[in-house]
């Protein structure tokens, strides 16, 4: 009976043994150790509109969000050291207060110089990335970057913004006391690349997510009351066409900033707007050289309007009221201006100021005044 | 029985043994195919083996230096370079036994280096006689606009245009003589990537010990030259840009002419 005990346990051990092996081979990536890799998934709490998961960040599959990552990226976001004089951070011109936009018309550069854009708010951008699923051009007024990796560097490199060389802000984080742990946290290695520094931005930008205004209470509900009757109206307004020939007014608005099934306020395409004949910048045609794409630049979001002003891709409208009444101008009329907006040259939509009113109203239900505050976001002990 | 004992447990172990890898014991082959074959022409590597890519830039029949040194162009420019820097990627061979190209490199940056020559050796370059050697002079849209930007594509090296998110492909910068103006031609954009292809038939090299190399050369006095004359004084000598009309109309033809193959040797 022993012996025959000893025979089976034998080979049993011995199987155990070449089992084990094969598990902690696999679990072993390259030089990485694991001693203080931290890779607990961040999560996103989501209203129950958008509890699809097609509704859902989706991260790339190398550069999925964690704990360790996201706040590193946190850290990063509001870390001068990014720049070339250690003046500015991301946050510097992306200040939350303000959905992390500025409220100059042009930012300021370290060395004082002027952009010539509006800093764009940061809030939801990974839809960006996986709503238009075919598109190389995402990120930026004129969709320079194709994910938030490859945007994440570009203020950070450009001269009139951070005006930093990559090498410099990767030598000045690697020999800094603190963050060559946190890299390790984050990504396995206190050996600090570009990549990384990427990817770590990159997270953080996703985890930035705004959806907790009265809209989205009414997204939840579905309940109509939560909007006063001023709101309403303009809700109405908003998602209807502007028919003149039936009498019918609308604003038009809904074809680029989202159909009525869209929680995003914004088709994530690039459009001409008509706010000049002779586009003085000429946007997305920058990157593509494609004559069709003059004066092109990316749908903003309508959410978080009431922190975001000045208004359009050059900040030339200062308040909504001015935006509103550009369109119901009919605003300019060229070759590259969208249908939408160029089917009411030269009468415009011809709303009353009421209406105009009331579009503002129901407009403003989209901002979410917890985000502006919200200590996730924020900078950083 | 306890020779079952025995005969049952490897055979466990041998099922059981990490199936994921998909492990296939390689037997050496007794009889390769390839050992047999001495005529030939291109290159013969038996088993796997290692190729240098050895990139010498001249000018005309000069190795280029920078600073000092004058140049006289096609198009009777004095010039003088103060960088030359490029990526070389995607390097395949054409197996002339299998008719197919094998991929067998990845992203090399060139840059701030020796002015006249620039190598790099890939290892474990897969069996096969090959007769044709391509590679891109860039980096292709792909890789150029997305991926991990690890490695020579860290845009902390440089050749990299942050305002597009891509890559400069090629990089040219000196002086033109009398007024000692500068001038800075910098090639880049997805459209702008120059595919080269070498014949080697020319040669017949068998794989030794230590690899073998390729030799190829850049001729500057081309890629101002050749087909198209490339005025430095009147066509723009300064592009940072990969819409530039004559970078399409002039330069990348040129590119292509600039490329020959010195010569093909084991080490």
């Amino acid at each position: 009976m022993k012996n025959i005990n000893f025979k089976i346990s034998l080979p049993s051990f011995f199987i155990l043994l070449l089992f084990s092996s094969c598990v902690k081979d696999t679990k072993i990536e390259s030089n990485i150790s694991n001693n203080e890799w931290d890779k607990t998934p961040y999560i996103i709490q989501y209203p129950t509109f958008l509890s699809d998961s097609s509704n859902q960040v989706i991260s790339p599959i190398d550069n999925p969000l964690t704990n360790a990552g996201v706040e590193l990226g946190r850290k990063l976001f509001y870390e001068p050291m990014l720049s070339a004089n250690n003046t500015q951070s991301c946050a510097t011109c992306h200040i939350q207060a303000y959905a992390f936009s500025d409220t100059a018309q042009f930012s300021t550069g370290i060395y004082g110089d002027k952009g010539t854009r509006n800093a764009p708010p940061i809030y939801n951008l990974a839809y960006q990335e996986s709503k238009p699923a075919d598109t190389i051009h995402r990120f930026f007024w004129d969709g320079t970057s194709i994910n938030l990796e490859r945007q994440s560097i570009v203020p950070i490199q450009s001269k009139i913004e951070m005006a930093a060389e990559l090498k410099l802000v990767v030598n000045k984080l690697q020999s800094h006391p603190v963050y060559p742990s946190l890299f390790k946290k984050a990504f396995g290695t206190d050996s600090i690349h570009t990549y990384l520094i990427q990817k770590a931005l990159a997270q953080f930008e996703r985890s930035v997510i705004s959806f907790n205004s009265k809209f989205d209470e009414f997204l939840s509900t579905r309940n109509f009351n939560v909007f006063t009757d001023a709101e309403k109206r303009g809700y109405v307004l908003f998602y209807s066409e502007n028919k003149p020939s039936e009498l019918i007014k609308g604003g038009d608005c809904f074809h680029c900033h989202g159909q009525e099934k869209s929680f995003f306020g914004t088709d994530f395409q690039f459009h001409n707007n008509g706010l000049q004949k002779q586009p003085t910048d000429s946007g997305l045609f920058r990157i593509t050289n494609n004559y069709n794409d003059i004066g092109k630049f990316k749908t903003p979001s309508l959410r978080n309007l009431a922190f975001t002003a000045p208004y359009m891709h050059n900040g030339s409208k200062k308040t909504l009221k001015e935006v509103i009444d550009f369109y119901d101008s009919g605003a300019t009329l060229s070759p590259w201006v969208d249908p939408n907006i160029s089917k009411h040259f030269p009468l415009g939509l011809q709303l009353t100021e009421e209406q105009k009113q009331d579009l503002i109203s129901f407009i403003l239900t989209m901002s979410d005044s917890s985000f502006v505050k919200k200590t996730a976001y924020s900078k950083p002990n | 029985m306890k020779k079952i004992f025995y005969s049952l447990f490897t055979s466990i172990l041998i099922i059981s043994s990490c199936g994921k890898e998909n492990q296939i014991v390689n037997e050496p082959d007794p009889f390769n195919q390839l050992d047999t074959i001495t005529v030939f022409k291109g290159i013969l590597l038996p088993q796997a083996g290692k190729i240098t890519l050895n990139f010498e830039n001249y000018f005309k029949t000069s190795p280029v230096v920078y600073a000092n040194q004058n140049y006289i162009t096609n198009a009777n420019d004095t010039i003088s370079f103060s960088d030359l820097s490029y990526r070389i990627s995607n390097v395949q061979l054409y197996d002339q036994l299998k008719l197919k190209w094998v991929d067998i490199g990845t992203y090399k940056l060139n840059s701030g280096g020796d002015a006249f020559k620039y190598s790099f050796t890939i290892n474990n370059v897969p069996a096969g006689l090959y007769n044709n050697i391509r590679f891109n002079i860039g980096v292709d849209s792909l890789r150029n606009h997305s991926g991990d930007q690890t490695g020579d594509l860290d845009p902390a090296l440089g050749m990299y245009w942050s305002w597009t998110n891509g890559y400069i492909h090629f990089r040219i910068e000196g002086r033109l003589q009398p007024s000692l103006t500068t001038f800075s031609i910098h090639i880049g954009g997805s459209e702008n990537v120059v595919n080269k292809s070498i014949d080697l038939t020319n040669y017949a090299v068998k794989n030794a010990s230590n690899g073998l190399s390729i030799g190829i050369k850049f001729n500057i006095n081309q890629f101002f030259s050749s087909p198209n004359l490339y005025y430095l004084k009147t066509d723009p000598k300064d592009i940072h840009d990969q819409f530039v009309p004559e970078i399409k109309l002039k330069l990348l033809p040129n590119m292509l002419n600039m490329v020959s193959l010195i010569d093909v040797k084991a080490n």
